[in-house]
């Protein structure tokens, strides 16, 4: 056990709208859910649905073409409306294919395959395969597919389970260990009998005491320890809780499970659980709905696809004018309106009442960025280095590694948007490496094409060549055939006249 | 133009060290056995200037040769070498000191290095004054005159080690 | 005096022999400025230059024939990339070459193409596939975008598709992200 849980960098952040209770409402069916098929790891999936299809709660609409990625299931049974493009929450506002479905009230539910109750005596690869159709990705925010980190562990000695839900004011994961302490249990028992490690450790932030009790009380396995974290922002970022709790860096570019540590989101965690014991993919998720602009902040359990706006009206929105964001103040996205459709992703909706944002001024080179960094990166530098466009340099002070939690952002005395800075660095490095490569292939292209007309040219060269020799001999010996006729007429000739003459 | 990125202040650093070192043993050499028996002292500023014009030439070649890249980023900074007063004065300086041929070797090659590290600490501060907010009257010479300035400054902090 | 004059010439005649030596067991062969100078051009093979291609264009601009700023595909940047990788002073983009269009690739319109081919011979990259009465298609992934097929097209079937940014490949915009 580690006697020694400390953080290098993040900022303590006091929650900023808390609650007396944590509790969770279940939102009623929407009307229709828009889901998308670009989900925010992997390729675009494929509808295998038409327009006018029915479709059953929990059927799958949309397959992936690799089995990296996982399928798309309908979230509530009725008919497929459209597949068209919608607006998703993206920063960019670019708008993504997604299937609408039109509730009909009934919530009919596909029987899927599951183990049972009794899962122990089911095979590893058949519960990765349950994760995998059943649609879970990492419900922390990242949206990995847990099938494929789960199966990449070879030799896995500890399993994680992230219960930190470090960003200030989202509470989803809270209520979750508060009110399904047993089923989350439960998916780290299963976790465990998958990944083969020895023990797990729950960790989770020392400000929620309830959640911690409620896991305690329901845990009797040995191998499962629940332990406290200090509160602090970023403290649930996946390497850094690593290192915290176990001393274990994970390398820059590598992954956790190839050191032997899993780490799962206690969301994903009773995912899993609902997957692989009641058979039930992933159509649902709890969302915390908070901020300035609602009166009553809560967590719902809410159909995947069912638009913000479903799930803020019962929140008692006050009648100002609001700003929408997807995630949370720290980490989150900005949403244009409350139409886009939540996703799997989607662990809290901040409604703010529309405030003028903060002046932009110089950077004083204070250096207060540094001194924050979780990652221990120089964000000061990056700064430099994206503001004039050099993503090469910006590259060597290790841009990759940045896990954009905007704790430079925080502190910034001139309030200069830095995470946007590295966020825009990272997309101009990937467009001028892609440039880069289809420049490279362009130019082997041209220079095959070249030489294969040269080629061509002389193999015609040499084609006529050689005809010209077939004709030449066949000339010769046509000559030489004629000749042979005109000595034998000669020889005839010859005797017939010496028989003449005879 | 060199001192503008590190990689070229590098490269442009292991030139000089090079034609220096070769510089000031060839001049010893040219001094030694030329100059003095023949009585010639009065001709060493020329004499010098050729060796070390001819020293830089031959190093270009070989520049070219292992590294075209480098050869074409320093440019025409290469043959400048020739009237880097450096060179001639520490030539002249080791005539001065009546240094011997292997003392004139590492006399040489030891201020190269002082040149090289002097010249890669002022391109990696130019690289960061490049993507700096430097005032529009300010950029270009103007910003790397003043940071050389500083540094020397800087350096004035070594006048107790000689 | 005279010695002084026979010695310095000797000295001289010396170095030149080493130099000359030299120069010949350090020869280079071929032209690495002209690969580097191709490494920073767009390969588009557009022959907007007025070089049968991107690698002649470079072999002009490294023996002097050419200047850098007739090449709209590469744009602005791609001037300001050659003009320092040159150590030179930058130019302004020559218009007379062409304008510098936005990112695209072209298509085949399947209702009127005749399958004539003189598309296939026309791209530099060899991004269509087709085969004479047949129907043709472009390879969207090795179009570069040069136009080179459009007016060789006998039923004018070839058109412009701009590339539109998608949520993997958008780039935000710098004076957006200043005001963040």
């Amino acid at each position: 056990m580690p006697n020694q849980l400390g953080f290098d960098g993040g900022v303590v952040i006091p929650n900023p709208y808390p609650v007396e209770k944590v509790e969770i409402i279940q939102a009623p069916l929407p009307n229709q859910v828009v889901l998308p098929l670009q989900q925010r790891v992997g390729d675009q999936a494929i509808p295998c649905v038409k327009v006018g299809d029915r479709v059953l709660t929990g059927q799958e609409i949309a397959t992936t073409k690799d089995s990296f990625c996982v399928p798309v299931h309908a979230s509530v049974s009725g008919t497929v409306i459209a597949i068209n493009e919608q607006v998703i929450p993206h920063k960019s506002g670019i708008k993504s294919t997604c299937i609408t479905i039109e509730s009909d009230g009934k919530d009919e539910w596909v029987k899927n395959p599951g183990c049972g109750p009794d899962f122990l005596h089911c095979d590893t690869s058949t519960m990765i395969e349950y994760i995998r159709i059943s649609g879970i990705v990492g419900l922390g925010g990242a949206g990995f597919p847990t099938h494929t980190k789960v199966a990449r562990a070879q030799d896995c000695h500890t399993l994680i389970i992230n219960g930190t839900e470090c960003e200030p004011g989202v509470m989803c994961d809270d209520a979750l260990m508060q009110y399904y302490p047993r089923e989350v249990i439960r998916g780290v028992e299963i976790l465990l009998h998958i990944c083969g490690a020895s023990r797990a450790i729950i960790a989770v932030e020392n400000d929620k005491q309830e959640a911690f009790n409620s896991l305690l009380m329901y845990n009797h396995n040995e191998r499962i320890s629940i332990v406290h974290i200090p509160t602090k922002y970023t403290s649930g970022a996946e390497k850094l809780l690593i290192k915290a709790l176990l001393g274990v860096e994970v390398p820059s570019g590598g992954f956790a499970p190839d050191l032997g540590v899993v780490c799962q989101n206690v969301a994903t965690t009773k995912a899993i659980f609902d997957a692989v014991v009641e058979s039930k993919p992933l159509v649902s998720r709890i969302v915390t709905v908070t901020g300035s602009g609602v009166e009553k902040p809560n967590n719902f359990e809410v159909r995947l696809g069912s638009s913000f706006d479903h799930v803020i009206a019962m929140s008692q929105p006050n009648k100002r004018s609001h700003d929408i964001r997807m995630g949370g103040m720290m980490m989150g996205v900005d949403v244009k309106d409350g139409k886009v459709p939540i996703c799997k992703i989607t662990n809290g909706i901040f409604v703010n009442d529309q405030s003028k944002s903060p002046v932009v001024q110089e950077c004083i080179r204070c250096g207060a960025c540094n001194q924050v960094c979780p990652v221990s990166l120089l964000p000061q530098q990056l700064y430099w280095y994206a503001k004039s466009e050099n993503t090469d340099k910006a590259m060597d002070y290790n841009l990759a590694d940045c896990i954009e939690c905007r704790c430079c952002d925080y502190v910034c005395p001139s309030h200069i948007p830095l995470a946007e800075y590295f966020s825009f660095a990272k997309a101009l490095h990937r467009k001028t490496t892609d440039d880069q490569y289809r420049t490279d292939i362009a130019r082997e292209r041209f220079e095959f094409r070249e030489y294969r007309l040269e080629r061509n040219k002389q193999e015609r060269t040499e084609m006529m060549a050689a005809k010209k020799e077939e004709l030449k001999k066949k000339m010769a010996n046509d000559k030489a055939q004629k000749d042979k006729v005109a000595a034998a007429m000669a020889r005839v000739k010859k005797s017939k006249k010496a028989s003449d003459d005879a | 133009m060199v001192s503008k990125k590190v990689e070229t202040a590098i490269g442009m650093g292991f030139a000089t060290t090079f034609v220096l070192t070769l510089a000031s043993l060839s001049s010893y050499l040219i001094n030694a056995y030329i100059l003095i028996p023949f009585e010639l002292e009065y001709l060493r500023t020329i004499g010098f200037i050729v060796t070390i014009a001819g020293v830089v030439g031959f190093t270009e070649l070989v520049v070219n040769k292992t590294s075209p890249v480098l050869h074409q980023s320093l440019g025409v900074f290469l043959p400048l070498i020739t009237t880097n007063c450096a060179v001639l004065g520490v030539a002249l300086l080791n005539v001065g000191q009546d240094n011997g041929f292997l003392a004139s070797g590492v006399y040489g090659f030891g201020a190269a290095i002082g040149f090289s590290f002097v010249l890669v600490l002022f391109s990696t501060i130019r690289e960061r004054i490049d993507s700096a907010n430097v005032p529009t009257v300010f950029q270009g010479a103007p910003i790397a005159l003043i940071t050389a300035g500083l540094m020397s400054m800087a350096f004035m902090g070594f006048i107790g080690l000689a | 005096m005279l010695d002084s004059i026979f010695i310095f010439s000797a000295l001289a005649l010396s170095l030149g022999l080493i130099l000359g030596y030299a120069a010949v067991k350090f020869k280079v062969k071929g032209n690495p400025l002209v690969d580097q100078i191709d490494a920073i051009l767009p390969q588009t093979q557009c022959g907007q230059c007025d070089y049968p291609g991107c690698r002649p264009y470079a072999e002009a601009i490294a023996s002097g024939e050419a200047q850098i700023n007739q090449c709209p595909p590469g744009g602005q940047e791609g001037v300001d990339a050659l003009a320092e990788f040159l150590g030179v002073e930058t130019l302004s983009l020559d218009a007379t070459h062409g304008e510098t269009q936005p990112e695209h690739v072209v298509f085949v319109d399947e209702q009127i193409c005749i399958g004539c081919t003189l598309c296939i011979q026309a791209c530099p990259v060899d991004a269509f596939v087709g085969a004479s009465k047949v129907m043709t298609t472009v390879i969207a992934d090795e179009c570069t975008g040069c136009d080179l097929c459009i007016p060789v097209c006998p039923v004018d079937c070839i058109h412009v598709l701009e590339v539109q940014p998608t949520l993997n490949t958008y780039v935000p915009d710098l004076s957006e992200v200043a005001h963040a």
